[in-house]
Formats: structure tokens, sequence, C-alpha cells
């Protein structure tokens, strides 16, 4: 065709530990990055302007022995494949611990790409979507639609698209106010686990189904809230566009591999306000690069309450008992042991054989699975808690309080890792499970300069040890007006 | 009478430089033209004082206003946090701390002289 530039299938030079070296003309879009013929990730080349694509962070610890590397243009065929030998031997692999493909994300992260999955997992996504979606509408009343990228692929390509990895629904509040918007996301997650879903929450407007298959972590599903205000359609976690109600209501349907789903009314609209105006073209590469003004809201409304805890998954725990573990033992407090951060829960297995009874509480999920192994046959319990969710620190304070006795609290790796409102909530926890006596002992490095004005904020005060920040209830004062 | 050295100066003039007479017209416009314009660039300085005045008054104000809208953006983002807030608080309250009709019930605590507004 007249004016139309060719396309040439990019070509890599070099592959080297720390990028690869390519050609490629025009020099431009987006281009899959290729192992052994299966899609390892997306860049755009405009992002590496010298000819240079460096391996994704979240590659690095799985670079070592041989394969093949080849890039490819969505839509086209893939350049010459060449043998790349990274040494220490092998094969240059990226797998999960079950041996199955990885992929790097559009966060970066490393996960599981549809593409590389078993046939079924499409039938069993949009079977689990179904099932999340009818109890949303029966019990809730709410008329939840696919969005995202699930959308993307039903209208684009009748299908889930390959480098996806789960299924995104969402809906709109009758609500349009944030907080009732968010109070309403509160019980969709009850709703929700009553009816036997393993929930995770990443805000109040975000909420992730996990299923697993044949005894392993298999997909998710996405459940996201929406709602109109001020004549744009805001829905987590990146789209606030102008539109109306009936832009969205009521739902229309989209067929995905040959099956019904319910859709936005305008699903072109929808997928504009997702993905812009160019959402047509296919782009693996795709970031979300949401607007501050959008941002803004969205993250302040609904603040993250998952944040971080895939890194401290990543994170190595100790095994051994800490020797501030020892020396708490050495007092002989009488109380049961409170370990706040418990890691993979040596110290709490310890405090439970030393002290008669432990509780372990941290959010990082990995740690906590070690945990529960470390703790079997003790007299212990590991619990799940997020400290950036006040609702989870009450309950879980007031069930902790409501127990006849005083507790000694070990204050973990915990303090410096944690956001302001969730530092503020560890001492509104202390504040509650020392009501009965006891002491919590923190490491001086967690303590921020202000952490004693905090402390005194929840009833408590600070007193320095040899060894350690000791916290008590603050003696009761009389006389209040 | 005329001086009839100049009557013949002006003559010869007339003879050798026949512009003489436009010439000293011209000057005389000139002249007139360049104290106009001394007297527009007289008028111009004032008027550039006079902007630079308000241009000065204009960037302080675009100053305190900048100050204005960021600390306008910490209060939105502190009113967002707290509508944040207040949906937690009430769940709690609605799923945790009551329902009250559901428990026994301190009398005590609401007796009208503790209550708030009596």
């Amino acid at each position: 065709m007249e004016g139309e530039i060719p396309v040439t299938a990019p070509v890599v030079l070099a592959v080297r530990p720390d990028v690869l070296v390519i050609r490629a003309d025009p020099y431009a879009g987006p281009v899959d990055v290729l192992l052994d013929g299966r899609r390892l990730f997306s860049v755009r080349l405009e992002d590496h302007p010298a000819a240079r694509i460096p391996w994704p962070e979240a590659l690095r610890p799985h670079l070592r022995g041989r394969g093949t590397i080849a890039l490819r243009r969505p839509g086209y065929d893939p350049g010459a494949e060449v043998t790349a030998d990274l040494g220490h031997g092998g094969r240059f692999t990226v797998t999960d611990a079950s041996g199955r493909d990885l992929v790097v994300n559009k966060w970066g992260r490393l996960g599981r790409a549809l593409g590389d999955s078993d046939p079924g997992v499409t039938d069993r996504l949009l079977d689990h979507a179904e099932e999340v979606a009818a109890v949303l509408e029966r019990d809730l009343g709410l008329e939840p639609f696919i969005t995202g990228g699930t959308l993307l692929g039903a209208v684009r390509e009748g299908r889930l698209l390959g480098h996806d990895d789960d299924v995104d629904l969402g809906y709109v509040s009758t609500q349009d106010d944030p907080s009732a918007v968010a109070r309403e996301g509160f019980e969709v997650g009850r709703v929700l686990r009553r009816a036997g879903f393993s929930v995770l929450r990443h805000s109040a407007g975000h909420l992730q189904m996990h299923f697993s298959h044949d005894g392993v972590s298999d997909h998710y599903v996405d459940v996201f809230a929406g709602f109109i205000r001020e004549g744009h359609w805001h829905q987590l976690f990146c789209i606030r566009h102008p539109a109306r109600r009936a832009d969205l209501l009521p739902r229309t349907t989209v067929t995905i591999a040959g099956r019904r789903m319910p859709a936005p009314a305008d699903v072109e609209l929808a997928l504009e306000a997702n993905y812009g105006p160019g959402w047509r073209v296919p782009d693996p590469a795709f970031r979300f690069e949401t607007p501050l003004a959008t941002r803004r809201r969205l993250e302040t409304w609904f603040p993250g309450m998952h944040v971080d805890r895939e890194d401290w998954a990543l994170r190595p725990e100790r095994d051994d008992v800490s020797a501030r573990a020892r020396r708490v033992v050495a007092l002989e407090p009488g109380f049961p042991a409170l370990d706040l951060g418990c890691g993979a829960g040596a110290d709490t297995a310890f405090l439970a054989d030393r002290l008669g009874r432990a509780v372990g509480l941290d959010w990082n999920e990995i740690a906590l699975a070690r945990a529960r192994t470390a703790v079997v046959g003790k007299n212990a319990d590991i619990r799940s808690v997020n400290f950036r969710d006040l609702r989870a620190v009450i309950r879980s304070g007031a069930r902790l309080a409501a127990e006849e006795h005083g507790w000694v609290v070990l204050v973990g790796r915990l303090l410096t890792v944690l956001d302001e409102p969730a530092r503020d909530n560890v001492l509104r926890m202390l504040g509650m499970v020392l009501r009965r006596g006891g002491l919590a002992v923190v490491d001086p490095g967690e303590a921020s300069p202000r952490f004693g004005a905090q402390a005194l904020r929840h009833g408590l005060v600070v007193e320095h040890a040899p060894h350690w920040l000791e916290v008590r209830r603050a003696p009761a004062t009389v006389g209040a007006a | 009478m005329k001086n009839p050295v100049r009557v013949l100066g002006s003559a010869a003039r007339r003879v050798l430089v026949p512009e003489w007479t436009a010439v000293l017209h011209d000057v005389e416009v000139l002249r007139s033209d360049r104290d106009n314009l001394l007297s527009d660039i007289r008028i111009l300085r004032a008027e550039l004082a006079d902007l630079q005045q308000r241009a000065d008054g204009l960037r302080e104000e675009s100053e305190r206003l900048r100050g204005r809208v960021e600390a306008l953006d910490v209060d939105i983002d502190e009113g967002r946090r707290l509508s944040a807030r207040v949906a937690e608080v009430t769940d709690l309250v609605t799923e945790v701390v009551l329902p009250l009709h559901d428990r026994e019930i301190d009398i005590v605590r609401l007796r009208d002289d503790d209550a708030e507004p009596t």
C-alpha cells in the first residue's frame, strides 16, 4: 500500500546478562520477547532507544542456563531465534514452584499468563466469574459485568487475552458518595466470603477471588467497584471517564469463547475509558498511565490495603529463634506471648513452648504458611492480620483483649515497613491487648522519634530498657472532663 | 530692509542647493518628531514601570495562589482520606459495635446525666 512503512521482524543481535542488544526497523511499537518460543515479556521499543532492552528486574533471579530468544511484533511472525547461554548450566526457564511457566506481567511482576495455561483454564475462569457474578446479583442486587482486559479480549478477539491472567468484573454502585461506595465494597467482601470464596481485599473497592485447580493456585477473578459522580464513571483502579449511568446500564452481552457474558451497555465507551482511544490495536506492552486527577481520587478514596505484601513474600524469613524472644522468656512475664510480625513463626513456636501459649500475627502470605507449619502441635495460633485495615486490627485486637489476661508482645520487623496509618494501628492494637497488663517489647531501631507521643495517644507509655523499648498501658487517670 | 548679503546668500543657495529650504523644513519636522518620540518614550517608560509593578504584583499573587492550590490539594486529599476513614469506622460500628439491640444494654451509660447532648 502506498505510504505504508514496511515492518520487518526485529532481530536479537546479542543476549547479555544485563540486556538484549537488538535491531528493529522501524524502531517503534510493542515487541514480545520470546523464550523458547513463548512470550516472556513485552516492551515498547520507544522506551529503550539505545537498541538495548534490559532484562526486567523480576527475571534477574532466573537469568541462568541456555535457551532461545526471539522478538516478535504482535500480529507478525517472530524474528530469527538466537541461542543464549547465561551460564551456570541447565535450561533458561522461568517457572513457579509447580514448574508452570511464568511471564512478566504489566505490573513488572512474575505471574501466569492464560496463553501458557492448559486450555481448560478459560472454562474454569468463566465458570468462577459467573458464580461470583451470580452471588453479587442474588445477594446484593448488583449488576456485575465484565470489564478491563476481559472485556477487551471479548470485544477484540472473542476470547480471553493470552497475556492476561484473570477475569475482571465490575459493577456500578447506586451510591455516588465514595464513602458509601467503600462501605458497600466491604459488604461485597462479606457476602462473597459467606458464599465460600477465598477473598483477598486490595482496597475498599477492589477484591480478588483466588481459585485452585489440582491442588495448586490456578487463577483469580477481580471485582472492581464503580460509581457515577460529577458526570464521570469512576471504577477502581484507573477509570474516571465522562459517562452517565445509562452508558453502562442496563447491561448488554458479549461473547467469550462461545459463552455469553454480561457487559456494560456501551462497550466501546467502557474500553476507551479503560485503555484510551487506541484500544482496538493489540499492545501486550500496555501499561496503565492513570492521570493524576484520577489517581488522586481513587487512591485516596480507596487506599490500597495490599501494598507491599507481594514484596514481603519475597524477603527472607529467619528460621532461628531471636535473642529478643529468649530475653522475653527470661523475664518470666507470666502471660502468653503475642508475636506481631511473626514471619516464619520461629519465635512464636519457641514462645509457645516456653510461655505455654503464643499467637503470631503477620500479613506475609508465604511466611504465614511457614509459621502455621512451625507451630504444629504447639499451643499456638497463627493469624493473618492486615495492619493497614483498621477493621481487621480492631476485630483482632478485641478478640485478643477479650481474653482474661495480659500479654507479652514482641513487635517484630514491623513498624519500619509499615506506613503511618498502619503504624498507628499497631499501637491501637497494643492499647487494646495490654488493657489487662503485660508489656510490649519494641526494638529501638523500629521506633520513630515520634513513637512515644504516638503511643501516648493510645493510652500507652514507653520506657527505655537495656535491650529494647518497653510499652505498657498508662496508669488510668481520674477526673478527665 | 533685508540684509543684501543674506539675500544674495539665499539666492546663491537656491541656485547651488535647491533642496536647502526643503531640508530646513525637514529638519524642523524631524525635531518635532524627535520631541514627540522623546515624549512617547517618557510615557512608555512610565507605563513600563507601571506594568513592571503590576507584573511584580501578579507574580506575588501567582506565588500566593500556587501556595493556596497546594494547600487546597492537601486539604482535598485529607477530605478524601476522611471519606475512607468514615467508611471504615461506619462499617466497624455497624458490624462490630452495633447492633445495640442485639446485646445487653448498659442502661447506666444511657442516663440523661451522661448523655451529650442532654
